[in-house]
């Protein structure tokens, strides 16, 4: 079971008002889009998006592009309805959260306190001593993950939103991967093919 | 030619081809009723569409492209009778050339009729046309089938039509207005066949017909089924008619059957070689077809059959004192028929689609939609070819002349 | 719906002046085409020969079609409607040597026709292609898991036959050691990714040689130029020569009827993309042409769960299909016949 799941539900105001907080750190403003300037080109859904330019990382041929912002869309926001000064990492911490168990392969991600800075809940932290958004995510993933952050930013590892044409906005990594169990699960797929085919017996 | 005399000779025809005895009633009365269950069947075929049919997206192609495949041979045998009759003024074969092009035309009939069996849209049939519609010609092969097919058909009415219309208005045909035309259908018939061959062999998406040996082989069985049954059919005749052949016709024919026959062992023998010597990927179809691959068997009792039929005729008229014998003759050209026609047929079309460019298997059977409409397209091509003999006959025999010269009234 | 009755002449003539008249009902049906053009065309069109003998035969047909007892007990309004438009589809030429306003009369037509059918409306565009796109495709098959959620979208968009369960997609289940299709298969129905396997998608590849366009005797399918290979359902014979023709199995025949319940009719078409398909003919993946065109995704990128599909301009060196195509080893599928798809394969 996931923290998101496990956790209340917090008013929208308030994950508005974090992605607001978002905004002084990282480089990013918030783009709500319409003001992004891009040309004519591109699916009208893209002015809808609410994206950040990603930092620190360029796509193909160098240009810039976005990532889908994870807060406007937090529905469920776990730390800042308890939490409402810093705390720190202990047994009490792994008690009050013993539903949330990560099963991500490597040892040192399985602590909490590797990735959630315990001084600010709500906020990620990265290696550096910084702390960074959730919308951030994929700065905390690319200290590990190199290759697949590579790829991420060419185009071929993760999921770009809408259209191939305008501005170019992707999935940030938690999107697909839940990060407390980010190898992707099994599940039965869409129904098969059939062969040859139906007949017209079997659609009356 | 006069509008008159065209349609006295029409009308002459049709009272000539609608008399006979209580047999050619019986004849044609059979043919009508099939064709009348024929046409039952492809109505309900226009009505549910292809679903009707054994074929699906992985075998597309069934019965009637079979039968279309095997027929433009039929067909393309034709000129095997023309070429020395017309053109080398040989005596012997000079009669038998008027029954030769009436197999041509009923077989054409057949193939045009099997393609438009085989359309999903019949009625977009004229977007062949070009001017009205659009036929991609050069680039697709169907463009150029279509073409000389229909080009062939007109070839093969207009030759025996202009000599009998002659000989009906006592007259002597000019050499001058049809020979350019026979020469032409030479060339014209071995082209038919060749693009039909054409059309299999230049898909590089199915290795089972995407061969160079694809041509010369559809020429050696058509030349080997063709002959055969214009050996029955002319025997037939000449036990049922006054029209005379010369034994020696029969003679030459059945040497150009056996011929063809061996030709074609040879060349079928080479594919098999190729095939199975070291097999590869692309041997797969060929593998499905004779031994059957991953439990689907669903041909090979067919093509044993036709194989062992096939080597069976061909060993029969290879060998002088069988091949003489006027009734093992026949036999054995009824039994080479059948074996082409199978081995040509669903023996050659399906295979090619099993298994599918991406390694799927998917069996082929027709349904009873398919055989009834194969039979009825069948006892429509026999109805023709009749009709074709039955009012040529008399013509070259003298019984049908135009009664006053310069025609009635 | 009007009780049936016996269609006059008199109805049949209407009828058949309510067509010709077809751009008074082109405002009530949405069509891209540009209202202020449309009626005017109709209108100021000189009725010339073609034109009349074909309403003279419409009117004909309708009304055989009204006696006979295929239409028990004569026809009602919309059925007599639909047989005149069908009459009127039946004799237009192909896309590609249509007029503009020829164009917007034939989408008039199946707009209404799509809506007497199935009571939906649909807006059927001609959006014709963007200028400097060439559109390329790759598939990543160390990310795919085979749950077939591409499948699942492009039958919902693409409108395909639920009757025959007709799927444009196939995914092929493959074991590790081995890139054999004919050892592969693609009915699996467990869970997946299954333990030792990979996951092989394959589709129309739009082959920038495509062999399929080559054999079509009526020039009824064609590469446009953003390469993506598209098929006119109203010029197609059903002769199945393309099928024959197409080394990656990727196109499907409508064996019979195509069926789509009217509430899973995707509203927003193509011409040469995901509008209904008549029976007996080809049709095809035009990497939903209805979206691309538009700058969108198709649906099967869109739905992939896993990112193994990658999507864009091969001529835009920044997309993301050209960052692939240069720094992932890349592979296509019987490369050595020349076909030249546009549709590579790679791994992470």
């Amino acid at each position: 079971m996931s923290a998101r799941r496990a956790c209340r539900r917090l008013a929208g105001a308030l994950a508005l008002a974090l992605a607001a907080c978002g905004r002084g750190e990282g480089d990013g403003s918030v783009q709500l889009s319409a003001s992004f300037g891009q040309s004519g080109h591109g699916p009208p859904e893209l002015a809808l998006l609410a994206s950040a330019p990603v930092t620190g990382r360029s796509g193909p041929e160098g240009h810039a592009f976005d990532v889908r912002l994870r807060t406007p869309r937090v529905t469920s926001y776990p730390c800042a309805s308890c939490h409402e000064r810093p705390v720190t990492a202990g047994s009490r911490a792994d008690a009050e959260h013993a539903d949330v168990r990560s099963v991500h392969p490597s040892e040192v991600a399985e602590r909490c306190e590797t990735c959630h800075a315990p001084a600010d809940p709500a906020r990620l932290t990265l290696q550096t001593g910084e702390t960074a958004s959730l919308d951030e995510a994929y700065r905390l993933c690319a200290q590990c993950h190199f290759s697949q952050t590579d790829a991420w930013a060419g185009g071929a590892h993760g999921k770009r939103l809408v259209g191939w044409q305008g501005r170019r906005v992707v999935m940030s990594c938690t999107e697909c991967h839940d990060p407390h169990a980010p190898v992707l699960s099994q599940q039965i797929p869409f129904r098969g093919p059939t062969i040859p085919r139906a007949t017209l017996e079997d659609r009356r | 030619m006069h509008l008159t005399h065209l349609k006295h000779f029409l009308r002459t025809s049709l009272d000539s081809a609608t008399r006979g005895g209580r047999r050619y009633h019986v004849w044609m009365g059979s043919l009508t009723l099939v064709m009348l269950v024929g046409a039952y069947a492809y109505g309900v075929q226009l009505r549910d569409g292809l679903s009707v049919t054994g074929m699906t997206d992985h075998v597309s192609w069934g019965l009637y492209i079979s039968n279309f495949t095997f027929l433009v041979g039929l067909a393309a045998a034709a000129v095997m009778l023309v070429l020395p009759a017309y053109v080398l003024k040989d005596i012997d074969f000079s009669k038998a050339v008027l029954i030769a092009e009436g197999v041509a035309v009923s077989a054409l009939v057949m193939c045009l009729a099997f393609v438009v069996a085989d359309l999903g849209n019949p009625l977009r049939a004229w977007h062949l046309i070009p001017g009205i519609g659009l036929l991609n010609w050069p680039r697709s092969m169907l463009a150029w089938d279509v073409l000389v097919l229909n080009g062939y058909l007109a070839l093969n009415l207009f030759v025996p039509f202009y000599i009998l219309y002659a000989h009906f208005r006592g007259e002597e045909p000019d050499k001058r207005k049809y020979l350019p035309f026979v020469y032409l259908s030479v060339f014209w018939a071995v082209s038919i066949h060749m693009v039909t061959a054409f059309l299999f062999a230049g898909l590089p998406a199915r290795p089972f017909w995407n061969s160079s040996l694809m041509g010369p082989r559809f020429l050696a069985s058509a030349f080997t089924a063709g002959p055969a049954f214009m050996i029955v059919a002319l025997w037939f005749i000449r036990q049922e008619t006054d029209y005379h052949i010369e034994g020696s016709a029969f003679t030459k024919l059945a040497m150009i059957t056996t011929v063809a026959a061996q030709i074609n062992l040879i060349m079928l023998s080479s594919e098999i070689f190729k095939e199975f010597y070291f097999p590869t990927e692309h041997s797969l179809s060929a593998q499905y077809l004779f031994f059957g691959i991953e439990g689907h068997r669903g041909l090979v009792a067919w093509i044993w059959t036709a194989l062992l039929l096939n080597v069976g005729a061909t060993v029969v008229l290879t060998l002088h004192p069988t091949r003489r014998s006027r009734k093992v003759l026949i036999a054995a050209c009824v039994v080479i028929f059948v074996a082409i026609w199978m081995e040509k047929g669903m023996g050659l079309v399906i295979p090619g689609f099993v298994p599918s460019p991406l390694g799927e298997i998917a069996e082929y059977a027709p349904t009873w939609v398919e055989l009834t409409v194969t039979a009825g397209i069948w006892a429509m091509g026999m109805f023709v070819f009749t009709v074709l003999v039955r009012v040529a006959l008399p013509i070259e025999l003298g019984q049908l002349r135009t009664p006053v010269r310069g025609g009635p009234g | 719906m009007s009780a049936p009755r016996e269609l006059t002449f008199e109805d049949v003539l209407r009828y058949a002046g309510a067509v010709e008249a077809g751009g008074g009902r082109s405002h009530e049906a949405p069509c891209s085409a540009s209202p202020a053009e449309t009626p005017s065309t109709l209108f100021d069109k000189p009725v010339d020969r073609r034109r009349a003998l074909r309403m003279l035969f419409g009117a004909a047909a309708v009304g055989t079609q009204a006696a006979s007892a295929c239409a028990p007990l004569g026809a009602t309004d919309e059925e007599a409607e639909a047989a005149i438009l069908r009459w009127e589809e039946y004799f237009k030429g192909n896309f590609r040597l249509m007029s503009d306003a020829e164009k917007a009369e034939t989408i008039v037509r199946l707009e209404r026709l799509a809506k007497l059918r199935s009571g939906r409306d649909v807006t059927i565009k001609a959006t014709p292609p963007q200028p400097d796109v060439m559109f390329g495709y790759a598939f990543n098959i160390s990310k795919c898991k085979g749950y077939r959620s591409c499948v699942e979208a492009c039958i919902d968009e693409n409108n395909l036959d639920r009757g025959t369960n007709m799927q444009y997609i196939r995914i092929f289940e493959m074991e590790d050691g081995e890139i054999d299709f004919h050892e592969a298969s693609a009915a699996f129905q467990h869970e997946v990714p299954a333990e030792g396997h990979f996951y092989v998608g394959t589709q129309c590849f739009q082959c920038a040689n495509p062999p399929c366009v080559e054999v079509c005797p009526v020039g009824a399918t064609w590469q446009e130029p953003d390469g993506i290979t598209v098929i006119d359902y109203e010029w197609c014979i059903g002769c199945r020569y393309c099928m024959a023709a197409c080394p990656y199995w990727a196109r499907r025949f409508n064996w019979s009827e195509p069926t789509v319940p009217p509430a899973e009719i995707n509203p927003t078409q193509h011409y040469l993309g995901n509008r209904a398909k008549p029976k007996g003919v080809v049709e095809k993946c035009t990497f939903c042409i209805q979206r691309s065109r538009e700058g969108r995704l198709p649906a099967c990128v869109e739905a992939c769960p896993t990112g193994a599909r990658v999507f864009g301009n091969l001529l835009d060196p920044a997309s993301e299909i050209r960052w692939v195509l240069e720094n992932k080893r890349v592979f296509r599928i019987k490369e050595d016949l020349g076909t030249e798809p546009r549709f590579w394969y790679f791994t992470d």
